[in-house]
């Protein structure tokens, strides 16, 4: 599939959208998310608990989002998951689960074609048409096991975070994250190919603040690295009111 | 629209996306 170019005064743009919930249905059936839940609620992250994927179209004033978050859910493999519009009426308890915060970045044609084709297909190992590194379909959810291992481990990598970072540290990090993948996880990826193959501008100590959220591996919080790409500012905006937001097919 | 409207339904569940719907996406809008 190859994208049209956008026309003129558009750009595409990658949302990273993150999402607060009161309480996750899931939560009362799964002991891994009924933890994380309440870890959340204690430390003070639970505006941040759900992060994920959309593309869309930006002009000066508006983004127009395709309707779907590409990401990782505890109990599912990664991938689509539809992006309704709430109203007052909705009774639904699935709808407790709301945008909060969103940071928006432009990429070139190229990338964006790549990342919207690798999104949309399904995870084989030695597949010819997926590109390494990009999220793509059908990576497993870590276990509880794993992400309490991964968070004990990132304490004690805690001072390494000015190390400088090489190669091979961040493939051996990306190598985990085709296995198992979280949310944040998901979005660090393809922030990273993308820095890795500059389609992002950003500084030698901010390449280094946001390589450095690999060490926590499926530890890593939404909010965690929400708080690190608002500290980028000039590439990675955040949402704000003076721009319109439209939800394709949903006006 | 207001960030806090934009609700995931059933994270749980998987939805399927097809290559017409994101075609359509790009050729078809209108900001």
């Amino acid at each position: 599939m190859i994208l049209p170019q956008p026309r003129h005064n558009e750009k595409y743009v990658i949302v990273i959208m993150f999402y607060s919930a009161e309480d996750i249905p899931i939560a009362q059936s799964n002991l891994t998310a009924y933890l994380i839940q309440t870890f959340e609620n204690i430390s003070g992250k639970s505006k941040h608990r759900h992060v994920g994927l959309s593309f869309g179209i930006i002009n000066y004033k508006t983004i127009r989002l395709f309707e779907y978050d590409f990401s990782c859910w505890n109990g599912r493999n990664s991938g689509a998951t539809s992006i309704s519009k709430y109203n007052r009426d909705d009774k639904d308890s699935h709808m407790l689960i709301c945008a909060s915060d969103a940071i928006y970045f432009e990429l070139n044609h190229h990338t964006y074609n790549n990342l919207v084709n690798n999104l949309i297909l399904v995870h084989r190992r030695g597949d010819s048409n997926e590109i390494p590194g990009l999220p793509v379909n059908n990576i497993e959810y870590p276990s509880l096991p794993m992400i309490l291992s991964d968070y004990c481990k990132s304490f004690c990598n805690i001072f390494m975070k000015t190390l400088e970072w090489k190669i091979k540290d961040i493939e051996l990090c990306l190598d985990q994250n085709i296995k198992f993948s979280q949310c944040s996880q998901y979005v660090l990826g393809l922030i990273i190919h993308c820095i890795r193959h500059n389609a992002i501008a950003v500084s030698a100590k901010q390449k280094n603040e946001i390589f450095s959220l690999l060490f926590a591996k499926t530890a890593l919080h939404p909010h965690v690295l929400f708080k690190i790409l608002k500290k980028t500012g000039r590439c990675f905006v955040l949402l704000d009111k003076t721009r319109k937001l439209i939800l394709s097919g949903k006006k | 629209m207001n960030l806090e409207k934009m609700r995931l339904k059933t994270p749980e569940k998987l939805d399927f996306v097809s290559v017409t719907s994101i075609m359509d996406f790009f050729e078809s809008y209108d900001l």
